[in-house]
């Protein structure tokens, strides 16, 4: 509770709090204070320095969000990262979509493959054959979702969603996918607004339960086509909804995730990831963009950037070190420059904070 | 100065020679003995010299690589962003230009890119041929700068209003202003018109694979899927929609292809193009166009039947005529149709191309028809070359 909480959703939910009614606390020396106490702290506040947490949240009242019975899913591909920010910064700012996300390749694969093995190539084939370097995932109401199509992109709906995640072992060794956007000619990704294109998807991946669990381990195999014979598997809203954010990130390798919030500007968002990169190729650490939310009607965002490591070799773990150190400083020396960026680790022991107070510094005001 | 009258009968500058019409100029004009002079730019981080020389080896050339001389161009830049001197000596050795760059995107998104490229660049070269009193401007155009207005297509200057996209209408634009610049400045010059260029017709061999190929490899991709669905998944999906081997063994993929009227193609092989322009280069005529096209276009019934028998598969038909909007088309009809939909001018174009001046020049010189052989050749080498991407392993 105190770090702060984001998900997709909070493109239109905000923070913690925006969400809660109420909380209880114990406080460092035994003392009971709730939130909405006119003596107690104001832990609305936010200072950007490394802040102890107000005490242990003993209980909360939190407000509740309607589901939409026709809520669903749209995986908006880009080429590129700067025409996937412009796609999630004008749905936030257009306030489409609850929950909005630009997600990466190597988020975006692990995420949907059952086996380290499969997520590899399922990378290569949406960057090499599909041309999807990123995608914006988008979860909303149907009217939010033709208002997608209205703006002119052409999105994997839920159908192509489930069949495009079971179908995806012959995905990665489909020869026709070269064809596919080459035919495509100028108009990129257009093939998915094809009417029958879902069907033709079946045909050529003959997606099931079965399919999709065929590079699992033998002796696992049963129990996965089993799992994935349930519907919420491959319901992105489903899965969003209850935070089944697959521990298979971590699958390969440990993460360590660099969270960082500041306005939606190409230009800083490009340069930043850029320094990620070349801080953990230094050091020779696995790395890759993570996503991005927009918050507060598309004015700011919060951005995650992975470092992998194998946490049982010191060596490693001392690259690691370096790599997060370099990292924290370059972020700082933006922070400094700009007064917009903020680390995460300046909001964990202040997450009750408005998001207001962290996004939208005063500082250079206060000089 | 480097040459006289000499160079100037020995020697081209050429733009475009990277492209499939413009490598073919160049390797044409090498084995020829003549000198080539290449305007061109890097693509993709590989300088400009290096595609060259990627090219050369595909044609097998390689050792006639010292008739070339390379200049890293920019044409939207002044002096095509030589240095000063550079740019002198260049213009003092009056050579004549083949301008053969061209952006060919049919697609309407990309309209002041087309006009861009194919018009407003041409500024700049023009402006070279004029400092430069080039002995002969030749502009590789299009037969299809004629525009929709007319059905008989003159060997003239483009009266037609209206084109079928902005490809056309750019090269109408372009021949209008290298033909109004040229008389004012009094500078020699020709309009080469080509119709849909394929591959080689002798060896099949090609660097492009777009255009013919267009329709075959569609076709390639819709049959493929539907095998694997026959094969992987009991044909499940394949026989909603009456897709089945039957019992010789063929595919049967019920597809229509739905062509406004019954026009025809007109395509020509690239050796054919090269041989026509060469003739044309011999004795060029000032201020004349030439219409480089087929004399027998193919109607895409014939070519259905083709790609039939290239692919194995029976069951397309030809179907005269526009789908009304609640006709029900199946799968691989609509994508078909998607794959193909820049081509539909062209796959059933009633435009027919006189050719006097190109019979008076090239007397003996008539391109081939396309034969099932020469398809099978070409096809054969599209799938060896795996569409382009072995392109160079070949």
């Amino acid at each position: 509770m105190c770090s702060g909480i984001f998900s997709l959703f909070s493109a239109s939910y905000g923070t913690a709090a925006d969400n809660f009614v109420d909380a209880e606390f114990v406080g460092h020396n035994g003392e009971v204070f709730r939130l909405n106490d006119k003596s107690s702290q104001n832990l609305f506040a936010f200072r950007k320095q490394d802040s102890e947490i107000p005490g242990i949240c003993s209980s909360v009242y939190l407000r509740l969000h309607q589901i939409i019975p026709d809520e669903g899913a749209a995986f908006v591909p880009f080429g590129s990262l700067e025409s996937a920010l412009d796609f999630a910064k004008d749905c936030a700012v257009r306030r489409i979509g609850m929950a909005i996300g630009v997600l990466g390749g190597e988020y975006l694969s692990v995420f949907l493959s059952p086996t380290q093995n499969l997520a590899k190539k399922v990378k290569d084939t949406f960057r090499d054959k599909l041309k999807i370097e990123y995608i914006v995932l988008v979860i909303g109401d149907k009217y939010a979702l033709q208002a997608i199509r209205e703006m002119g992109f052409n999105y994997f709906d839920d159908r192509m969603i489930r069949i495009l995640n079971l179908g995806l072992p012959s995905l990665t060794s489909a020869k026709w996918l070269d064809l596919i956007n080459e035919l495509s000619g100028d108009e990129p990704f257009s093939w998915l607004s094809l009417k029958h294109f879902p069907d033709l998807a079946e045909a050529a991946l003959t997606p099931s339960p079965a399919q999709l669990v065929n590079d699992v381990d033998p002796e696992l195999r049963r129990f996965f086509e089993k799992l994935y014979s349930r519907p919420q598997m491959t319901d992105t809203v489903w899965l969003n909804m209850f935070r089944i954010i697959s521990a298979r990130m971590g699958r390969e390798k440990h993460v360590l995730a660099i969270i960082i919030y500041l306005p939606v500007d190409n230009k800083l968002i490009t340069e930043i990831n850029s320094e990620f990169k070349r801080i953990a190729d230094s050091h020779n650490l696995k790395n890759d963009y993570g996503f991005i939310t927009p918050l507060d009607d598309g004015k700011r965002c919060v951005f995650e950037y992975d470092y992998y490591i194998d946490h049982t070799g010191p060596e490693e773990r001392e690259r690691a070190q370096q790599a997060l150190m370099e990292a924290g400083m370059m972020i700082e020396k933006y922070s400094a420059e700009t007064g917009t960026v903020t680390w995460i680790r300046y909001i964990f022991g202040q997450g009750f904070s408005r998001k207001e107070s962290f996004l939208f510094s005063t500082d250079q005001l206060d000089k | 100065m480097t040459g006289g009258e000499t160079e100037i009968n020995k020697k081209f500058i050429l733009t475009g020679a990277t492209g499939f019409l413009g490598s073919h100029i160049m390797a044409g004009l090498l084995l020829k003995g003549k000198g080539v002079v290449i305007l061109g730019r890097s693509s993709g981080g590989v300088i400009l010299k290096d595609r060259i020389q990627k090219l050369l080896r595909w044609f097998g050339i390689e050792h006639l690589e010292g008739l070339l001389e390379i200049y890293e161009t920019d044409f939207q830049k002044i002096k095509f962003g030589l240095g000063e001197n550079e740019f002198e000596q260049l213009c003092n050795r009056s050579l004549p230009i083949i301008h053969c760059a061209s952006d060919t995107s049919f697609n309407e998104k990309n309209r002041d890119r087309v006009i861009r490229s194919n018009v407003e660049n041409l500024s700049e070269i023009l402006d070279f041929a004029v400092k430069s009193h080039t002995k002969f401007f030749h502009l590789i155009s299009s037969a299809y700068a004629a525009g929709t207005d007319r059905i008989e297509c003159y060997e003239a200057p483009v009266i037609s209003r209206h084109f079928n996209n902005a490809y056309e209408e750019s090269k109408a634009l372009a021949e209008n202003t290298v033909s109004q610049r040229c008389n004012k400045e009094k500078l020699p010059y020709t309009i080469i018109r080509p119709s849909i260029v394929y591959g080689d017709s002798v060896t099949g061999r090609s660097l492009r694979f777009n255009a013919l190929y267009y329709p075959v490899r569609s076709l390639l991709l819709i049959r493929d899927i539907y095998l694997t669905d026959i094969k992987d998944n009991n044909g499940k999906k394949s026989s909603e929609y009456g897709i089945h081997i039957n019992k010789n063994g063929i595919l049967n993929l019920p597809v229509r292809i739905f062509v406004p009227d019954e026009g025809k193609i007109n395509l020509i092989p690239v050796n054919y193009f090269t041989e026509a322009l060469f003739a044309i280069l011999e004795k060029p005529s000032t201020e004349t166009y030439y219409h480089i096209t087929g004399n027998n276009p193919q109607t895409m019934a014939n070519l259905v039947a083709y790609a039939e028998r290239f692919l194995n598969i029976t069951g397309i038909e030809v179907v005269i005529g526009n789908p009304s909007p609640d006709e029900l088309r199946n799968p691989a009809e609509e994508l078909f149709d998607y794959f193909i939909r820049e081509y539909k001018p062209y796959i059933a174009d009633r435009r027919i191309f006189s050719r006097r001046n190109m019979n008076r020049t090239f007397p003996d010189g008539l391109p081939p028809d396309l034969s099932y052989e020469i398809f099978e050749r070409c096809m054969n080498y599209a799938v060896s070359a795996d569409w382009g991407k072995n392109l160079f392993n070949n």
